[in-house]
């Protein structure tokens, strides 16, 4: 598309030069020749209109995208880099915690965030970093609904009337200029850059005590925040490796790390952290190098101090170059969540999410103080909600957020920051997307309506979303009808308890779940229905050992003790048969799984019963089913 | 004082045991703090025989409360001059007690002392409201139900069945009271109390002594610092030997004294020393004491002292 010099210039927002001349398309042309080409527009504009806009693919951004997919939303998903993931992947590596810290209790995140962690523990033994990005790149690439865009850089938000109208991005790497109109935009930068564009109230740095009467705030307010972090990763060899750090980097000594415990050396360190005390974003260049020079001070320390001998034979194998970011923009929502929402969970009637992770606030000065104790965690009794009404802007009626940048307190933001959470938060926001677009209103409503909010969570819910106190109560769910039985059964695993509206162990005494000894044969389930009924869809639900953390790391100490591959409490080989009036018939048979929810679908069939008959473990000696469901509905795999 | 007290005293074992002296020489009022309630609370400054500041102390009459039913504490709060506690004491008609009613016995003295002596106790954290466990009966009706891990994650934090007593003594012993003695103690910090700090056998002294040499007169204080990389408390001496003149490991008597300490040093601070030397020409005496050290150290540190004694004088 040719378009005018100027205006191309206005277009790209951009005033460097770079954009006229390509060195590789011009490379061996004539001076004449290539003052010719300049005049041309090398970037080609390319126009989008869609749903659903997320900006940012990181766990946040790549679960919003998802979900709204599945629910039937148009979905373009820009990532400004060529990985998804962000601080989870493979070029930050920071290992994803969230509400399994809770020790004892069976919070691990449920929904879209257990389908990459079951899913990575299955197919990642070689605890592969990059594996673990294309295990991300394949869950978005097999939703149709997404258009994917990586190294896609969001530059420019048009807003009018309080509605984002358009969004502008650029790919260097494909020479285009993206042009994205949609119905409703989420943020999920983390820097909350889009929001800051549209004009969206946003709040930053700490606020104090008298503003929200949190008695873990600051005195006086300020423009600090929690630090960037920037990870290594090293490697055992066979002989003595020795080490000389760049000339620039810090010189440490045993009185730095006081406070800082190096107990493996094969994983970097939370505490490797700067900038608070700067402008976290827009100081990022100088800040980057700065995390460099503490870097490779530190492993100078370790491998030349003598106090690490058993750091003799490990070299460095990998060293982070973007830092992983923990705060900076907090774009306002409908609800600010703070310091005692944190503590004292409630039950916001719009609760679509959990948190579990401690209050976990960093100190800005980071390793520039070395004296400082650099964090504070206070541990929770138990998770607590989020309110839908933190997840959208006040004043830009079509953008929403999930993440680092959601409607919190620099307190709250402690805890919620985790990558868990903020997963959990973008299969909220990208859910309440879809719904929003089927039933034509605007986030606002959903977060303050009862009725649209109730259908809501019980899609949410369906589709396996972690909250609190939320029970089935599905109408369209035909197995609530239905009468259960079982081959047997334990004490604790009664068969009815698939049927109870809870679909795990929430620590209220009673296990919600059916079980049944293995070594008799195979056990089975049976939903038997008084009049026939017609289905498409039967969804299960295993158990998966919520309790245990499962995810990705380069510390040994974290990694080692988690159960690997698939968890052994989930079914792995089973068949479901429908009894229908022309005999039996198989509806599907399964092997190999390890998925906690499992939807299966099927040519609408009547049936008077159907039997779950389960086959084989992953290893426990009970079979374990928490849910089953049964619908009769359009084909849309969600 | 009765015995009991007395074995209180005793198994606090922290550096220099304050032991409140039944005739002080000297006390005068340092400062008034309102608690909470408006409970004031008076601390004064006690002197020793030698008119020097010795340590901080208040008598203290406070209700703790749960619920609507109270009972009155009558305690005495001992600080060092930092504002660390130190110790209390308790009229043996006013006993410390649970809400059983039942009195203290010398474990949870024990047990109180060390969680008023934690300064990063989780208690500095949490309100009460936070600890409380009403919060689990008015949501599992509706909400799942949360254990108690309130008791799981603070247990260790307070003592048993005297929830409320810990809390409230913490705050008083670590909050603003703590604070206004270190401000009142710095409105008096001069050269002797310096050194008198340095030369303590008390870690907390030490380290605070330390951050207060001035950079450019760390030659003054020599002979301390020199004592303190060998002896001093925890991690003191790694603090000690970042603050040694840059002079002095070229200094043939320093440096015999700093060479003889690897011997008797910890891991960590024969390797500050040894990684310190290098590049340093060293004496003749110095190398042979070295020389006679190998045989106490690693693999790895015999390499690198080896590769020191390979230099010329």
């Amino acid at each position: 598309m040719e378009a005018k010099r100027r205006d191309f210039l206005k277009a790209a927002g951009l005033t460097s030069g770079a954009f006229f001349t390509s060195p590789v398309s011009l490379f061996g042309k004539s001076p004449v020749e290539q003052a010719r080409a300049a005049e041309k527009s090398v970037y080609q504009v390319k126009k989008y209109d869609t749903d659903f806009l997320v900006a940012g693919g990181g766990m946040a951004g790549v679960c919003a995208a998802i979900s709204a997919a599945r629910n039937g939303a148009k979905v373009i998903l820009i990532q400004d880099r060529s990985r998804l993931g962000g601080n989870a992947s493979s070029e930050i590596r920071m290992h994803v915690c969230g509400a399994t810290a809770l020790k004892g209790q069976p919070w691990r995140e449920t929904g879209i965030m257990e389908e990459l962690f079951l899913t990575e523990a299955a197919e990642n033994p070689q605890r592969s970093f990059e594996i673990w990005d294309f295990i991300m790149y394949d869950k978005v690439f097999s939703e149709p609904n997404i258009t994917l865009l990586l190294d896609t850089v969001l530059y420019e938000t048009e807003v009018a009337g309080g509605e984002i109208k358009k969004a502008k991005a650029i790919c260097s790497q494909t020479e285009e200029i993206y042009e994205i109109k949609a119905k409703y935009y989420a943020d999920c930068t983390g820097d909350a850059t889009m929001a800051a564009q549209a004009g969206a109230d946003f709040m930053r740095g700490r606020e104090d005590k008298a503003r929200w009467g949190e008695s873990l705030a600051v005195d006086v307010a300020d423009n600090k925040s929690m630090g960037n972090s920037l990870l290594f990763m090293s490697s055992k060899h066979g002989k003595p490796m020795p080490y000389t750090p760049p000339v620039w980097a810090k010189k440490y000594t045993k009185k730095d790390f006081i406070h800082r415990n190096i107990r493996g050396v094969e994983y970097g360190y939370w505490w490797l952290e700067l900038g608070g005390l700067v402008d976290i974003i827009q100081d990022g260049q100088a800040l980057r190098h700065d995390l460099l020079v503490t870097l490779f001070g530190v492993w100078d320390y370790i491998k030349n101090s003598g106090n690490h001998p058993e750091a003799e034979n490990m070299a460095l194998s990998w060293v982070g170059m973007i830092p992983g970011k923990r705060e900076s923009r907090r774009v306002v929502g409908d609800y600010i969540m703070k310091q005692d929402d944190i503590q004292n969970a409630k039950i916001f009637p719009d609760r679509v999410a959990y948190g579990g992770w401690p209050l976990d606030d960093h100190p800005p000065e980071g390793m520039s103080s070395t004296d400082m104790v650099p964090y504070i965690s206070i541990p929770l009794k138990g998770p607590y909600s989020i309110p839908f009404r933190s997840l959208y802007s006040k004043n830009i009626k079509n953008l929403l957020m999930a993440g680092r940048n959601v409607s919190v307190s620099h307190v709250a933001l402690s805890s919620t920051r985790v990558m868990a959470t903020c997963a959990m938060m973008g299969q909220a926001v990208g859910t309440g997307v879809a719904y929003c677009v089927k039933n034509g209103i605007l986030p606002t409503k959903l977060g303050n309506d009862s009725s649209h909010m109730s259908r809501f969570q019980q899609q949410l819910l369906r589709q396996d979303q972690g909250m609190l106190g939320v029970k089935n109560v599905d109408n369209k769910d035909l197995a609530r009808k239905a009468i259960v039985k079982a081959s047997s059964e334990t004490k604790a695993g009664a068969a009815a308890n698939v049927l109870d509206g809870t679909n795990r162990d929430i620590q209220d005494g009673t296990s919600h779940q059916w079980q049944a000894e293995m070594k008799g044969g195979e056990p089975w389930l049976e939903l038997s229905f008084g009049q026939p009924v017609r289905m498409n869809k039967v969804q299960l639900t295993f158990d998966t050992g919520s309790h245990r953390r499962l995810m990705l790391s380069g510390d040994d100490s974290v990694y080692n003790i988690q159960e690997r591959g698939p968890q052994p409490e989930t079914v792995a080989d089973y068949v479901i048969e429908a009894n229908t009036k022309n005999g039996n018939q198989v509806l599907a048979q399964i092997e190999n799984n390890y998925l906690r929810r499992v939807e299966h679908i099927f040519e609408p069939t009547e049936v008077k019963s159907i039997r779950i008959k389960v086959q084989r473990t992953n290893g426990d000696a009970l079979a374990r089913i928490f849910e089953v469901r049964c619908y009769l509905e359009d084909i849309q795999r969600i | 004082m009765n015995t009991k007290i007395l074995l209180a005293f005793c198994l606090l074992g922290m550096g220099t045991a304050l032991v409140p002296n039944e005739n002080p020489v000297r006390t005068e009022v340092a400062f008034v703090v309102f608690l909470e309630d408006s409970v004031q609370v008076a601390v004064d400054l006690v002197f020793t025989n030698d008119n020097q500041p010795d340590h901080y102390q208040s008598q203290v009459k406070t209700p703790v409360c749960k619920d609507s039913l109270c009972y009155l504490v009558e305690i005495d709060l001992y600080w060092d001059l930092l504002g660390n506690f130190k110790n209390y004491r308790l009229p043996p008609d006013a006993p410390l007690t649970k809400f059983d009613h039942e009195e203290f016995e010398d474990v949870d003295h024990v047990k109180l002392k060390k969680i008023l002596a934690n300064k990063t106790s989780l208690l500095r954290d949490y309100d009460m409201k936070s600890l409380v466990d009403n919060s689990v009966k008015r949501t599992s009706a509706v909400v799942d139900a949360t254990t108690g891990a309130t008791s799981a994650s603070i247990k260790d934090e307070v003592v048993g069945g005297a929830l409320y007593t810990t809390h409230k003594l913490w705050h008083i012993v670590n909050g603003e009271a703590a604070r206004k003695i270190l401000q009142h103690t710095e409105a008096m910090f001069g050269d002797q109390m310096l050194v008198e700090m340095l030369r303590s056998d008390y870690y907390h002294y030490q380290y605070y002594a330390l951050t207060k040499i001035p950079a450019e007169a760390t030659e003054k204080y020599l002979p301390e610092l020199v004592r303190l990389v060998a002896s001093g408390d925890e991690y003191v001496p790694f603090f000690a030997v970042e603050k040694l003149p840059k002079g002095i490991w070229e200094n043939e008597n320093y440096q015999l004294k700093l060479v003889e300490m690897i011997g008797s040093l910890n891991f960590e601070m024969q390797n500050e020393i040894i990684n310190r030397l290098k590049g340093i020409p060293l004496s003749g005496e110095a190398k042979s004491i070295l020389k006679n050290v190998l045989p106490k150290l690693t693999e790895q540190q015999r390499a690198k002292v080896e590769s020191l004694l390979k230099t010329g004088t």
